[in-house]
């Protein structure tokens, strides 16, 4: 799998405030990537270095296989991006809007039509901006943002104060984006029900450093104990505590902590049960973030 | 270049900013005619003391005039570019394109088209005025008039390379608009200063047109020596490429 953005030893200062303190780390291509941090983690600081509003004091940012800075130029016309705000024209309408940024682009504006569409604005098209709602305003962002048919997407909350059905709209979206467009997608929220419904991989920085990253089962598996499904609950407990399993749980819930689940089914199978399930315990990606940053997202 | 250029066309003629401001031009204008022009050779009763400004004068009075608006160029620029500053607006371009100089040669260029046509519509409605109520006889010559469009041209892109100087220095609608209108201000004010008239962009952009005779001259203060055109000239040049370029370094050595 290729590398869609890579990050070494990424360092910006605000004055006294270090934002960025020596941040590294890759996105492939073709994923969801959930960027998550506590406020204040640098996550937007990222994205502006990233796509040149910054300036980094220190370190490398390559996008693409282009180095951010000398080829900055080159890469903004292969991403799409909504940092902070959606950065739209109030007095413009919704169409006009995408007839600026094509022509910033430099593009003609052919595909103006098909994103509408795409983000169900067509109707609304005409409209001055100054009167859509948020997420209106959120889903035509992601239409400007697509208007060169970008490769990589840096999205900054982008689900942000959309009421649920705006949400679920936008959601669907940026799935069918990566599923069916072959985009790769950056998208930091403070939201973590999103990312799990969502991102198949996971960044987590806090104070401007990486503190994990991985896929999103490899983030939440890691639970010690597994639980057993099986028809004589009392049976298998028993069995399992006289094999030395430390077994707790009651009536049909079976837990054994301290093993991956195999030796567990080779004591029940020797006795003759047969167990329908033995799964891992899960954490919540909340469990993860609270446990690795102390903070909340 | 083409499309940020269409772009910023586009982006100014569908707001209101610049027909509202055009139209208070335009009424300013038509005032001032009135009561520079009109009133003294009309009914110089109702302004005691004014002189009466004949023609051919009168011409160029309009011109300055027109020219002296700075607060157009000034307020056209710094809402239209501190509003993008403001909404993020400006971000998001350079995130589509990067070429921070060519988005700032793009406005620069828009808006002060855009407050040179209101200049010279200005300047038009003076002359009609002038041709249709002031006394006296006789117009500028051909080459004077021509002088007139692209000295004013040049007089606007200053004013509006101040604006975006002074957005790119405080990215911030209200206090980049604040300090824009108050150098025009206090530059004018100060060129009473025999030390700082010479370079003074207020009063050398008015010097670039010529000066007028009695009332006119010297912007009302006769006592004081006229600053030749072609010098008038260079120092309003010397103030657009110096604004420009603190406006362009501004933005290119610093974060959005």
């Amino acid at each position: 799998m290729s590398v869609a953005v890579r990050l070494r030893d990424v360092h910006k200062r605000y004055g006294e405030t270090r934002a960025l303190d020596g941040l590294s780390f890759e996105i492939p291509s073709g994923v969801l990537l959930g960027f998550l941090g506590p406020n204040g983690a640098g996550k937007t600081t990222t994205f502006r270095t990233i796509l040149g509003l910054a300036r980094p004091d220190r370190g490398v940012i390559e996008v693409l296989g282009m180095r951010v800075g000398p080829e900055t130029s080159r890469i903004v016309k292969r991403v799409g991006a909504i940092v902070e705000e959606p950065g739209l024209y109030g007095f413009l309408s919704g169409r006009d809007n995408l007839v600026v940024a094509s022509d910033t682009l430099g593009f003609g504006h052919e595909r103006i039509d098909e994103l509408l569409a795409f983000v169900q604005l067509t109707d609304d098209a005409g409209r001055k901006v100054a009167g859509y709602s948020k997420g209106m305003r959120q889903r035509l962002a992601l239409a400007a943002a697509l208007l060169g048919d970008p490769e990589v997407l840096f999205l900054d909350e982008p689900l942000d104060g959309l009421d649920p059905a705006g949400q679920a709209v936008l959601r669907d979206q940026l799935r069918r984006l990566v599923d069916e467009h072959d985009k790769t997608i950056v998208m930091s929220t403070h939201d973590l029900g999103d990312v799990e419904h969502l991102a198949d991989r996971v960044v987590v920085i806090s104070r401007g450093r990486l503190v994990t990253e991985g896929s999103l089962s490899e983030l939440t598996a890691g639970g010690d104990r597994v639980r057993v499904v099986v028809d004589d609950p009392d049976r298998a407990r028993r069995l399992l505590a006289a094999d030395g399993f430390t077994v707790d749980g009651e009536a049909d819930e079976v837990w054994v902590a301290g093993t991956d689940g195999a030796g567990v089914i080779r004591t029940l199978a020797n006795a003759g049960v047969y167990p329908s399930a033995v799964i891992p315990e899960r954490r919540t990606l909340e469990e993860v973030f609270l446990g690795i940053t102390g903070e909340q997202p | 270049m083409t499309g940020l250029l269409r772009a910023e066309v586009r982006k100014l003629t569908r707001r209101k900013l610049f027909w509202v401001m055009l139209v208070i031009l335009m009424v300013v204008m038509g005032m001032a005619a009135m009561f520079l022009l009109v009133v003294p050779a009309r009914a110089p009763e109702a302004m005691p003391g004014m002189p009466a400004i004949r023609k051919p004068d009168a011409y160029l009075l309009g011109a300055q005039q027109a020219i002296g608006q700075s607060w157009f160029p000034i307020v056209l620029a710094a809402v239209a570019m501190g509003g993008e500053m403001r909404s993020a607006a400006f971000a998001a371009t350079l995130t589509r394109d990067s070429r921070r100089w060519a988005h700032l040669f793009a406005r620069l260029a828009v808006f002060a088209a855009a407050s040179w046509s209101a200049t010279l519509l200005a300047i038009g409605e003076w002359a009609a005025v002038t041709a249709v109520l002031a006394s006296g006889e006789g117009a500028p010559d051909v080459d004077v008039w021509l002088g007139m469009i692209w000295k004013s041209g040049l007089v606007v892109s200053t004013w509006t390379a101040l604006a975006l100087a002074a957005v790119t220095l405080f990215r911030s609608l209200g206090p980049a608009l604040g300090a824009a209108l108050a150098f025009s201000f206090v530059d004018g004010l100060v060129s009473l200063w025999t030390a700082y008239r010479p370079v003074s962009l207020s009063m050398n952009s008015t010097a670039m047109l010529g000066e007028l005779s009695g009332f006119a001259s010297g912007m009302g203060f006769p006592g004081l020596d006229p600053i030749p055109p072609g010098r008038a000239t260079v120092v309003v040049a010397a103030w657009a490429v110096g604004l420009v370029g603190v406006a362009w370094a501004s933005l290119q050595l610093r974060d959005v």
